[in-house]
């Protein structure tokens, strides 16, 4: 059986840290924008950790949710793309193909979760910093829409090891970059279609939601709620 | 110290050559095949180009006084690496992430996408490898069409 | 075998896969001793390294691959294929890291790549301060060095003065052996992120050496005190894995933490609940609730505690922590109960915004511990392990000592930017005769220098270092894999050839000659270097009980236990003038300012405003709307010793009448990316230090705030865009 990728979130072991973005910067050859750009909302990140107050001092209490591409099933930003440039794969995966986007950012504007991002210009590097470059990754060219690939490249990876050795990939054997830092091991990807996968058990405990689920976008991120 | 790690060093202007002539046909003609030096191209995402210390395996008793075979010990001798010229490869503006591995274990055969290197001295790209060309070969022995299979 | 297997092994004979204890596959590695290093294009290689980013000494592994990079040799622009580091992640073998990695110490790529970095060695050739520098050839500038060096040794070598930055081993032994030398002062180090108050109590209460260690992982209750130790307190990475195992690890036990500090801090957001505590109050809070722990008959270990604190806490009174705390006593009690009734308490409490009582504030702590019977048990505060090569450099102020020096030598310090302004640093750096930097970059500091003489990038480098934190001892090992990117030079030989130009006997400490006493049985050289550490087998912390000291002074007892001082904290600055405590704290993203370089910590949302480049002014939305300040504001503060301009953020959950700023911005010389960005609330700070320790008391200065005019605050996240004109991506 394909699999079906997807992630959980455990929102009571996760502190905000931001471990994970730095480690999305690493692995994916994010752009670093300037300070005029970021001002303008130009500033790039796949993951980032939003913040929420709830009550009021001194009951305030502040919460953090690490937001990712959600991978939605049905993905609000494919059928809006007029070149066909963002598609759901057969492993559940909500494509980005850089080649075929000619960057209408119409996906970016029917994403509920505001995890697309738009490359206003090339990209650029102060040497020697794109030393640093992953070469398993592409650098995106300047007008093309991106976003978080659930770390595709270790995905495929992976599984090209797991097909060498004659054998299925192992629950856990992928990690994207992202779950891979998690220092508290809020994160947990792997395949929904396997039941007995960790994913699979996590998203379906009592503590699982998802993310504005009533817009019926189908996401493949699961958040587990605090304890109490 | 410091050049140990200066993996060959090579002027911009002798790009377009091969710092060795290396004659592929004399060593297929020896008997050895593509993966006794591209010894990942079966496992790995690169085939691997050898190093230099791979070479000398041979070459340390081997046809020593031969012009190519001295210039590969010099290069040794002076632990360098050999700045070989890859002849093979997507342009970074194609955003394609190309793995060996998976099209070795579908039996296809080198020369399909590098042509008859077997017979050539230096190694020259003979073949042209764009999407069209993938794109048939993968319809054809029904391999992925997935987009990011190869794009990302 | 066929020709090709054969090939595969003689080219790769020494390559061999590791399965590591954790079970996780480690055939990443490939071991030091392949007789020549070999990267094959498009490959990757895992080796083990050390993060050098802040004094926890996390082991790594980094992803090495081959890469091109153009350089000009000779006029001609040529290609040059090098190693390069790809990727930082934790090293799985490192009980400190576990093979994760905080947000800092995966930046420290941009540190090793940064476009700032020093090339070479360069001389002063302007004014001091001016930071106006010339190349020079390493033979030249350590031949000045060298010289100057002995003109203030054959004087008087006290006048030399030796400043190190927090981290611990193979580089602090070599110092303290080269000023052994010299006949010179031992090194010290006065930076903001050396904890010297939790080690100063650990030892007195306990006669321990080094910081504890909390077993957050099996606590089942634990209140948190003035220690923000899930964001970069002692040893973040290792805390944030333990309390995700406290929360979830355990099959339907769920640790609850409560935190009690002077602001919103990661720690406290990720409690279960929040006590807001004016600063410099931790010290009464905790009192309180060993006062009611007493009263409830809940303490379980009192004949642990010395008679006399036993007594004091008896004898407090609780009032008084109500009025000074601001919380109620039912609420207190609660907490006292909670603490308590739990099968598995802990206190953990530190410092993270020095306040002039904080070194009380941790005693009484300790003594809390004590009286809940937790010291030396699972779940409860274990003793540090010992460190296996030593070389912790010493903690003292060394303000009075940099007064009288002639020669400073600079390496993991910045005291231009992490001591205020007050304390006339600027001034005292101008009037140091010679005054050497090791640091790989320009920094605040180094604009003093007369010689910069930038060291290796800790990815570069061959050291060894001993973790402020760790549970069992443990030394995490770095040997050099990448070749030096430019010509810099260790600090290890730059020493090593001054020491032989004065003739002076030296031997600077090697990893592996340090190491060789610390290895175990069975324990080669080798294999610590492909492991990346040496760590003592676990288990080995917990089978030593501790011996909390004894009070009275009965002779052969040796230092006595302290006895419990409960003083209200000192603030400086008139309260009619400067209404507000002022409360800079070590940053998420910067720590106490050395990552400010890194542009990805530049670009990272700052985790409650949401700020890039540029942290703000936190202030509450009562005193907020008084002062007519909104968001994205322009302010001044301004204390007795100076004032900062910077944009202000309207914090819903600052405690009013606090503000609060973010350390790691307003460095004057830092690169590109950090030079005159933003404001460094250090600087303002009134020059008052913690009496016992020396340390700077962060949060004992009052300032007062006023509104410039509308500024900008540069956010990232959606929810406080939203608010603003519409934004675009």
């Amino acid at each position: 059986m394909a699999h079906r990728w997807g992630m959980a979130i455990d929102l009571d072991r996760c502190m905000g840290c931001e471990a994970c973005v730095a480690a999305c910067h690493a692995e994916n050859n994010l752009p670093v924008s300037d300070p005029a750009q970021a001002a303008k909302g130009r500033a790039v990140h796949w993951i980032r950790v939003d913040r929420y107050y709830e009550g009021e001092f001194p009951e305030i209490r502040v919460k953090y949710m690490p937001v990712l591409c959600q991978q939605c099933d049905e993905a609000p930003c494919e059928p809006v793309c007029p070149v066909y440039a963002t598609y759901h794969n057969p492993e559940g995966l909500n494509v980005q193909v850089y080649n075929r986007c000619v960057g209408t950012r119409y996906c970016g504007n029917n994403c509920p979760y505001s995890v697309r991002f738009f490359n206003w210009f090339e990209p650029k590097w102060t040497a020697p910093l794109e030393l640093q470059h992953n070469p398993d990754v592409a650098i995106r060219p300047g007008g093309v829409m991106e976003k978080c690939t659930f770390c595709v490249q270790r995905i495929e990876r992976v599984k090209l090891d797991a097909k060498a050795e004659n054998r299925p990939v192992a629950d856990g054997e992928v990690q994207p970059a992202c779950v891979q830092s998690c220092p508290a091991e809020a994160m947990v990807f792997g395949d929904l279609n396997d039941p007995e996968s960790k994913v699979s058990r996590l998203a379906s405990s009592g503590r699982a939601t998802r993310l504005l689920e009533e817009l019926g976008a189908k996401p493949k991120v699961f958040y587990l709620q605090r304890g109490k | 110290m410091r050049y140990i790690w200066l993996i060959g060093l090579c002027a911009t202007a002798a790009l377009a050559e091969q710092p060795i002539l290396f004659p592929h046909n004399k060593h297929m003609a020896l008997g050895l095949e593509c993966l006794d030096c591209h010894s990942t191209a079966d496992t790995r995402a690169a085939a691997g180009m050898p190093s230099v210390r791979k070479c000398m395996l041979c070459h340390e008793k081997l046809a020593t006084d031969r012009p190519g075979v001295k210039q590969v010990r010099d290069y040794a001798a002076r632990k360098l690496e050999i700045p070989w010229i890859r002849v093979y490869g997507f342009s970074p503006s194609a955003l394609v992430k190309f793995r060996h591995a998976p099209h070795y274990r579908a039996n296809i055969d080198c020369t399909t996408c590098h042509g008859e290197v077997a017979k050539a001295t230096v190694a020259e790209a003979t073949v042209t490898h764009n999407m069209g060309t993938c794109l048939s070969c993968h319809r054809q022995k029904k391999a992925t069409e997935d987009c990011v299979a190869c794009h990302y | 075998m066929d020709r090709r297997n054969f090939f595969k092994i003689v080219s790769t004979a020494s390559t061999g896969v590791l399965t590591g204890a954790c079970g996780k596959k480690l055939d990443r590695y490939v071991p030091l001793l392949v007789a020549e290093r070999e990267i094959v294009p498009g490959e990757e290689v895992w080796r083990p390294a050390a993060c050098g980013e802040c004094g926890a000494g996390c082991g790594v592994i980094v992803r090495v691959m081959e890469a091109e990079r153009v350089v000009e040799r000779q006029g001609d622009p040529v290609r040059e294929r090098i190693a390069t580091i790809k990727k930082i992640e934790g090293n799985p073998l490192d009980p400190v890291s576990g093979g994760r990695l905080c947000a800092r110490g995966q930046a420290a790529l941009q540190g090793l790549y940064n476009p700032d970095r020093l090339r070479g060695p360069l001389r002063r050739v302007g004014p001091k301060g001016k930071a106006e520098f010339a190349p020079t050839s390493w033979a030249e500038a350590i031949a000045v060095a060298a010289e100057k060096l002995e003109h203030v040794r054959a004087k008087d070598p006290s006048r030399i003065l030796f400043l190190t930055g927090p981290q611990a081993g193979t580089r602090a032994l070599t110092i303290a052996r080269f000023l052994e030398a010299l006949g010179a002062p031992p090194a010290v180090t006065f930076e903001i992120s050396d904890f010297p108050i939790e080690r100063k109590a650990a030892d007195l209460v306990f006669g321990w050496k080094g910081l504890p260690v909390y077993d957050l992982a099996n606590a089942r209750y634990v209140l948190g005190v003035g220690a923000d130790f899930l964001g970069g307190w002692a040893s973040p990475v290792f805390y944030a894995r333990q309390f995700g195992h406290f929360r979830q690890g355990r099959a339907d036990l769920r640790g609850r933490l409560t935190q009690a500090e002077s602001r919103m801090s990661i720690t406290a957001q990720a409690a279960d609940l929040w006590i807001p505590l004016p600063p410099g109050t931790e010290v009464l809070f905790t009192a309180a609730i060993a006062h009611l722990l007493l009263r409830e008959k809940l303490a379980r270990g009192p004949n642990g505690v010395p008679q006399q604190v036993v007594q004091a806490f008896e004898a407090f009174d609780v009032t008084r922590a109500v009025r000074a705390c601001g919380v109620e006593e039912r609420r207190l009690l609660r907490l006292a109960r909670e603490l308590g009734e739990s099968e598995r308490p802990l206190v953990m409490a530190g410092a993270s915004v020095v306040q002039t009582n904080s070194l009380e504030s941790v005693i009484t702590a300790h003594y809390l511990n004590l009286l809940l019977g937790n010291v030396g048990k699972p779940g409860g505060v274990l003793p540090p392990a010992p460190e296996p090569i030593g070389g912790r450099p010493g903690f003292a102020n060394a303000l009075a000592l940099l007064e009288r020096t002639q020669f400073v030598f600079l390496d993991g310090a910045n005291p231009a930017y992490t001591w205020p302004a007050s304390t006339g640093v600027a001034q005292k750096l101008e009037r140091v005769e010679t005054l050497v930097s090791f640091a790989p970059f320009l920094d605040d500091s180094g604009a003093y220098a007369d010689l910069l003489l930038p060291d290796h990038h800790m990815l570069e480098a061959t050291a060894a270092i001993v973790p402020a934190v760790a549970p069992v001892a443990a030394v995490t090992l770095a040997t050099q894999f990448v070749e030096p990117l430019y010509e810099t030079r260790a600090t290890e030989q730059v020493l090593t050839e001054l020491a032989k130009k004065m003739e002076l006997t030296f031997e600077p400490a090697t990893p592996k000659n340090v190491l060789a006493s610390a290895l175990t049985e069975g324990q080669t050289w080798e294999e610590a270097v492909r492991q990346g550490g040496v760590w003592a087998a676990a288990g080995g912390v917990e089978a030593e009980q501790p011996k909390p000291r004894k009070t009275g002074t009965r002779r052969g007892e040796g230092p006595t236990a302290p006895a419990l001082e409960l003083s209200a904290p000192s603030f400086f600055g008139d309260t009619s003038q400067f209404p507000y405590y002022f409360h800079p704290y070590p940053s998420l993203q910067f720590g106490d300012g050395r990552a400010a370089n890194l542009p990805w910590m530049q670009e990272l949302p700052d985790p409650v405003s949401s700020a890039m480049w540029g942290l703000p002014v936190e202030i509450d939305p009562q005193n907020a709307a008084r002062l007519g300040i909104r968001t994205g504001d322009l302010v001044r503060v301004e204390s007795a010793h100076g004032r900062l301009e910077a944009p202000a953020y309207v914090h819903p959950a600052a405690i009013p009448g606090v503000i609060s700023m973010a350390i790691g911005d307003g460095h004057r010389h830092f690169g590109r990316y950090a030079s005159n960005r933003g404001a460094n609330p250090l600087s303002i700070l009134a020059p008052v230090w913690e009496k016992s320790t020396g340390a700077l008391a962060l949060g004992a200065t009052r300032v007062r705030i006023t509104r410039l005019a509308s500024g900008r605050l540069i956010q990232f996240s959606v929810s406080d865009r939203e608010q603003g004109p519409w934004g675009y991506r």
